[in-house]
């Protein structure tokens, strides 16, 4: 009888307090596929991607499942792994509708609006990540970024991220930049004119102590009466001669001018939305000598006179947004390649829907497959519809070439993704499926 | 003496393809050869089953490209070269009209389009009024003369149900005096063709042509009511060809009406939608009309409406929306052909048709790969050595 509370005394024992529990790896995910474009190096044909804990824990052609995993088997249907769409300008979730002027305070955020299934159709169409303007011309305001999640407009995963400027070929358009810039600058100056006015007071006001503490102890001992009287005097001085702050307190700079303000500082990015060769040209006009970080947003249409400034567009150096489209040169029936144009001059381009809708998105992968038919290197299309804009973002750890280590976000296609019979097989995004045509299909 | 026998030996044109698309009975040929002779297709088949022939003009190797039959648009009204004279709306119908005078053969636009592979367009009126004019079925060709491009005048008669022509000042305002003016011309027609003397009346001799089989209407129209509306008044009351053309925004839900009749759909240039179904979810029309049960369909650009060259992307995108390929790749060439009436001719690789002939280094869907040659009657209309156009 002793024996039974000696034996099951070890199961009331409580866990030492610095003992944490045993934790055990997360189940590896194994996809077997036809093709790995990884956009950093040759494809792998044939590959295996190990995915555990959101991560790709290993990829090759020849790659061992870890004992306990999930196997998904998908060679021989044409399945290609790609890293996912980013769209850099995906305008048509938002609704609002504001006309030009200065609103560097609005946020895309606070204009979203997407429809029930927006972000589901966006998954099936490989779209991960999603970057949102403010609506408007002139100065709107701050672009924000998306990825789906719950609700209707899934996460927002920056809400201020870049300032949109536009340019366009009109004094009035070029004058409200230049004003605006010439405010930023104004507020800058003030402030530091500001600065050091409280500089130069706070030293005179603590040089001023010094001297009365000074003169204070010089004067100890003396006629306690006479004193008092002084002292009274001395303390209506010193309220007239109040304390500067300890801290500087800048001047209120208007919240429209934040933005721009923050950009002369560098410590924002300008993405600038240019609308034709001219606008370029006056674009520079209005920037002038000034060193500062921005990015270029082409308006690229059926046709376009950008092959004009394509050598100025290189000097620039800047990072150029470009809808997937090969145009026309003006009053010709010549065809013109900007992404060839600016790829040869090794300018770093982003690539968006040349439709700027849903239907925009369904038709992207077709538009860059007639780039490639246009010339167009395939995998730098490919790597400009997923990296580059993911980059502009600053989301490049979420999306990037995949890799070893890397962050498990992907799309599984059917076959080529430049094929039209080609449809998604899978999202997948940090490890988490967000879209499986099996499970879909057995709805 | 033997110089001027070798001259009259006709000479037989050979092309040695990788794949053709023969787009008759869905016929696959891999390894092809075509041999053409004065502009029509002599022969199709296999390298090993058709031996060279003895006189041999010009030999084409595409040993890595497909061969398949040129695009045929039925909806495109840019035979002027731009939007231009395509509407004469003063009075609301219009059948006297016609195309054939305003042709500007081997324009741009269809110097784009050979590049793109399209090899006959019809080229219509626009949709100004009720009823248009007389389009005409043309060749895609180089070419100065208008004589030398027309495939057959009138190609089809262009009608406008609904929408672009309803007019505020006269009859016409609404599709009840629209459909009853349309039903008149119907019934006179008929009596025209029935005499025997079509061509003694020229406001009526292109519709009664209709009667005869010649031609088809071509039936711009719009929306379940008037897509359905329209196979109703032409295909089913007065028993007469008709291609149903647009069939956009919400006829697609008329889907499983119309594919009981049979009717031929031209579907496009907006090959989508999202507004009227339930879920705002976006349709591909050509799938929508397909899963009804409709196989009759093509599709079209309406260009300028469409970018003319961009003839075969409308099928890609019918694909890329659902669509199933081969119902994909008959809507750009067999279909029309057959719709148009002019099957005998055009729209498949078979001997003794057209030699309209397409060569892609890729599937003629694949947006990523270029059309290398297109040929017309036989001759080069484009070639993409001479320079890459689209």
């Amino acid at each position: 009888m002793l024996l039974l509370p000696l034996l099951a005394a070890p199961f009331f024992l409580p866990l030492p307090q610095d003992e944490e529990p045993p934790s055990f790896p997360a189940r590896a995910l194994v996809l077997r596929v036809d093709r790995i474009e990884t956009l950093d190096g040759d494809p792998i044909v044939p590959g295996v991607l190990v995915i555990r804990e959101g991560v790709i824990q290993d990829l090759g052609a020849a790659v061992l499942a870890p004992e306990g995993a999930e196997v998904r088997d998908l060679r021989g249907t044409g399945s290609t792994v790609l890293p996912p769409f980013v769209l850099g300008h995906a305008n048509f979730l938002q609704s609002d509708r504001r006309g030009r002027g200065k609103y560097g305070r609005r946020l895309a955020a606070e204009s979203l609006w997407l429809g029930e299934d927006t972000w589901s159709e966006l998954v099936k169409e490989g779209v991960l990540l999603a970057a949102v303007d403010p609506p408007g011309t002139g100065i709107p305001g701050r672009t924000s970024v998306l990825a789906p999640g719950e609700g209707r407009q899934g996460d927002v995963v920056v809400y201020d991220l870049h300032l949109k400027l536009t340019m366009e070929v009109s004094s009035s358009a070029k004058s409200l930049l230049r004003d605006a810039i010439k405010a930023a600058e104004k507020a800058i100056e003030d402030e530091e004119k500001a600065q050091k006015e409280w500089q130069a007071s706070r030293k005179a006001w603590e040089e001023e102590q010094k001297k009365k503490v000074e003169q204070a102890k010089k004067d100890g001992g003396k006629d306690q009466g006479k004193k008092s009287n002084t002292a009274t005097k001395e303390e209506e001085k010193s309220k007239e001669d109040k304390e500067p702050p300890k801290e500087f307190e800048p001047p209120k700079i208007a919240p429209d001018l934040v933005p721009l303000v923050e950009w002369l500082r560098k410590e924002r990015v300008v993405q600038v939305w240019i609308s034709d060769a001219a606008a370029w040209l006056h674009w520079l006009d209005v920037l002038e000598e000034r060193e500062l970080p921005w990015e270029a947003v082409l308006s690229v249409g059926r046709t376009t006179n950008f092959h004009e400034v394509t050598d100025r567009i290189a000097d620039a150096g800047v990072r150029v947004h470009i809808p997937s489209r090969v145009s026309w040169l003006p009053y010709t029936r010549t065809r013109f390649n900007l992404v060839n144009a600016l790829s040869g001059q090794e300018v770093p381009f982003a690539l968006e829907p040349a439709g700027n809708s849903l239907m925009g998105v369904k038709e992207w992968r077709m538009r860059l497959a007639e780039l490639v038919q246009a010339g167009s290197d395939r995998t730098a299309v490919l790597r400009a519809a997923t990296l580059e804009p993911a980059l502009a973002l600053g989301q490049e750890t979420r999306v990037e070439a995949l890799k070893a280590g890397g962050p498990a976000t992907f799309m599984v296609w059917s076959g080529d993704p430049l094929d039209p019979e080609t449809e998604s097989v899978l999202a997948v995004s940090e490890g988490e499926i967000l879209f499986d045509r099996e499970e879909e299909d057995d709805e | 003496m033997l110089f001027a026998i070798l001259l009259l030996c006709a000479q037989t044109d050979v092309l040695d393809v990788g794949v053709a698309l023969t787009m008759d009975d869905r016929r696959v040929i891999h390894n092809a050869r075509i041999l053409l002779e004065d502009g029509k297709i002599l022969a199709v088949g296999s390298q090993a089953d058709i031996s060279l022939p003895e006189t041999v003009g010009t030999w084409w190797h595409y040993e890595n490209a497909f061969a398949f039959p040129g695009g045929v648009d039925l909806h495109s009204h840019v035979q002027t070269g731009s939007w231009g004279d395509i509407n004469d709306m003063v009075h609301p119908d219009n059948p006297e009209l016609r195309v054939l005078d305003t042709i500007v053969p081997w324009n741009l636009d269809y110097q784009d389009a050979s590049a793109a592979g399209v090899t006959t367009v019809n080229g219509i009126p626009g949709s100004g009024t009720n009823m248009g004019g007389a389009g005409t079925l043309l060749k895609v060709k180089p070419s100065a003369s208008v004589e030398a491009v027309v495939l057959r005048h009138p190609g089809s008669v262009k009608v406008a149900q609904g929408y672009n022509p309803e007019r505020d000042v006269d009859l016409g305002a609404t599709r009840m005096g629209m459909w009853w003016m349309l039903r008149n011309y119907l019934d006179r027609a008929r009596v025209v063709a029935n005499s025997g003397r079509t061509d003694a009346d020229p406001e009526l001799s292109s519709i009664a042509g209709i009667f005869e089989g010649r031609h088809p209407f071509l039936v711009h129209t719009a929306g379940a009511r008037d897509t359905y509306g329209t196979v109703r008044m032409f295909a089913l009351e007065a028993g007469i060809p008709v291609v149903v053309s647009h069939a956009s925004f919400h006829g697609y839900m008329a889907g499983e009406a119309i594919a009981q009749t049979g009717a031929s759909l031209n579907v496009g240039p907006r090959n989508f939608d999202h507004s009227f179904n339930k879920k705002n979810r976006i349709v591909g029309l050509v799938q929508a009309y397909e899963a009804a049960g409709n196989t009759n369909l093509s599709v079209q650009t309406d260009s300028p409406v469409i970018p003319q060259e961009e003839f075969f992307f409308q099928a890609t995108l019918a694909e890329r929306l659902g669509c199933s390929t081969w119902e994909a790749l008959e809507a750009i060439n067999s279909d029309p052909a057959r719709q148009i009436l002019a099957g005998d001719r055009i729209g498949r690789l078979r001997p003794g048709l057209d030699a309209d002939i397409v060569i892609k280094a890729g599937q003629p869907l694949d947006p990523s790969t270029p059309v290398l040659l297109t040929l017309v009657d036989g001759e080069v209309a484009y070639d993409i050595r001479e320079g890459q156009r689209y």
